[in-house]
């Protein structure tokens, strides 16, 4: 099986299958570009990963690798966040730093699956809750003065859903 | 250690996008910057409605603007009010959406001076105009208007002028309402129509309608058989359909399959009767189905391009009796399964599933005698599989 070998930002290389690694639209779009061959020994830098990230992103892609293309249910309503597989949930128990910086590479490698079941994760976590409840969740500071805090109260009393 | 504001906006954008409207006028309150990225004037265009019923407080509001308003006139619209619409065109520069519910056709006279009915797009309008009274015609000018939803008794007064109208999405009280939809129907591309009066279509002629939205669902209309497929004859281009009635005869499946070969997504709603999914068989495009229904054959069906297909209860008491011998034999491709109120489902929950290779997304919701125990060994056996359960 081809494969390619990826350089996290802290050196480390990983031997990775072609087909796995092109879960990632960025590196697909480098290997296409860059015309690099299956069986060349050029390595690919990702230095926006370090090597503990890079390697969950990787066990995630094993997983998916033969997810087909997901159909997009035009509902224009609200996204259903509760439909997160049991692997993907497991795969997700993770502290909040590691929660973020799998975003941050999802996000820079462009990984559509894992952008859109982490960023669910996150949003499970806000789903609920109270402004202060939410801050504490993350440790968030209230940088608000009470007016500016008051107005927002009274303009989401004019606002109603589309 | 990464805290959540060092997440880019494009991100936080993405997570609230899973939130509820009312979710997200919590997390507004949550600090500055969740307040500019949760209410963008991108959401606040896409999903906010400004609602300009009350006694609007100018010093709240000139903060922001809007693009989206409603305005609600129902019994005696309050003096003060109707001074503060004034205010409009300040918090509301160039509506892009306009919700109006009235209860006199003079009403329309308030918000002309205040709202450009020439630059909007999409327009609510529902209430009743009244126009007993010996009022002048009124025009709405619309050269901008896209999307029209008009649900109101005694149209009569009002004269519509709406050169870019391609969604129309109508209550059918009168024959007046009647003409309006026979006036506009060649330049749409999608109608949605709900009828409250007898109808026929053997006066349109071909259609270029791509989306269709058909709703009986009040009348028992087995002599309207007829009618119905002439529409559908009519909208050989036809890509999307929902149909509702009180009964749907295999007739009017067989119209379907036969008349509209571009179908790619079919709603099929009867609160009585069998709904036979097996004429479908004959629309090659077909990916997405949806029956709502107390009764559907699914016997020696195969749809070979199907993605996703939703079983659901018409009433959800009654649930939904599903006829078939294999179940989902005939669905290869099927990636999205939904199934909604069913009766008979936990034993051969997991037969379902094994026989369907491709299914990546399952939503179980009220159906009875099935337990979060059993999911959760659902989820155990299929891990790949995103089950959502309620």
């Amino acid at each position: 099986m081809p494969t390619i070998k990826l350089q996290s930002s802290d050196g480390e290389v990983f031997d990775t299958d072609v087909q796995i690694a092109k879960c990632s639209g960025t590196i697909k779009t480098m290997l296409e570009d860059l015309g690099m061959d299956e069986g060349d020994d050029e390595v690919v830098p990702l230095p926006n990963v370090n090597s503990a990230i890079l390697r969950k992103v990787l066990q995630w892609a094993t997983f998916h690798k033969d997810d087909p293309i997901p159909v997009e249910d035009d509902d224009s309503k609200e996204k259903r966040t509760d439909d997160i597989s049991s692997w993907d949930a497991d795969f997700l128990k993770v502290d909040q730093g590691t929660l973020f910086e799998l975003i941050l590479a999802a996000n820079y490698l462009d990984i559509k699956g894992l952008l859109d079941v982490t960023c669910k994760t996150v949003a499970n976590m806000i789903k609920g809750k109270t402004p202060e409840e939410i801050r504490k969740t993350f440790n968030i500071k209230n940088d608000f003065t009470p007016a500016e805090e008051e107005q927002v109260r009274k303009e989401n009393e004019w606002c109603e859903e589309k | 250690m990464v805290h959540i504001n060092d997440l880019p906006n494009k991100i936080l954008e993405h997570v609230f996008g899973y939130l509820s409207f009312y979710s997200r006028c919590n997390v507004r309150l949550v600090c500055r910057k969740w307040d500019s990225v949760s209410f963008s004037a991108s959401f606040r265009t896409r999903k906010v409605v400004l609602a300009a019923n009350r006694n609007l407080d100018l010093t709240i509001l000139l903060q922001r603007t809007y693009s989206n308003v409603s305005i609600r006139f129902d019994g005696v619209f309050p003096n003060k009010s109707l001074e503060n619409l004034h205010v409009l065109p300040s918090v509301v520069p160039s509506p892009k959406s306009v919700r109006l519910y009235v209860s006199q056709c003079r009403h329309l006279n308030y918000v002309e001076p205040v709202i450009d009915f020439g630059i909007v797009e999409t327009l609510y309008l529902s209430g009743k105009m009244n126009s007993t009274t010996v009022e002048q015609a009124f025009q709405l000018q619309m050269d901008r208007l896209c999307s029209l939803y008009l649900d109101v008794f005694d149209i009569g007064n009002v004269r519509f002028r709406m050169p870019n109208l391609r969604h129309l999405n109508m209550v059918v009280h009168s024959q007046e309402d009647l003409d309006l939809l026979r006036e506009f129907i060649n330049q749409l591309h999608s109608l949605t129509v709900w009828f409250r009066v007898p109808y026929n279509f053997y006066h349109f002629g071909m259609t270029n309608l791509r989306h269709l939205s058909f709703n009986i669902t009040q009348e028992d209309l087995t002599e309207s058989e007829r009618n119905i497929i002439t529409l559908l004859k009519h909208c050989a281009q036809l890509e999307r359909l929902e149909l509702a009635a009180k009964s749907i005869g295999r007739c009017v499946l067989e119209s379907i399959a036969a008349n509209l070969p571009w179908l790619i997504e079919l709603t099929v709603q009867a609160s009585e009767g069998a709904i036979y999914v097996k004429p479908f068989a004959k629309l090659p495009r077909l990916e997405r189905l949806r029956i709502v229904g107390c009764h559907v054959s699914l016997d020696r069906v195969h749809l070979p391009s199907l993605l996703s297909l939703a079983l659901c209860a018409e009433n959800l008491e009654q649930g939904i009796f599903v006829e078939a011998t294999e179940w989902f034999m005939g669905f290869p491709r099927l990636q999205r399964l939904t199934l909604m109120g069913q009766m008979t489902l936990p034993n051969i929950l997991n037969s379902i599933i094994v026989q369907l290779p491709k299914l990546r997304w399952l939503r179980i919701s009220r159906c009875c005698l099935v337990y979060l125990w059993q999911m959760d060994e659902l989820k155990a056996y299929h891990p790949g599989l995103a089950i959502a359960f309620d």
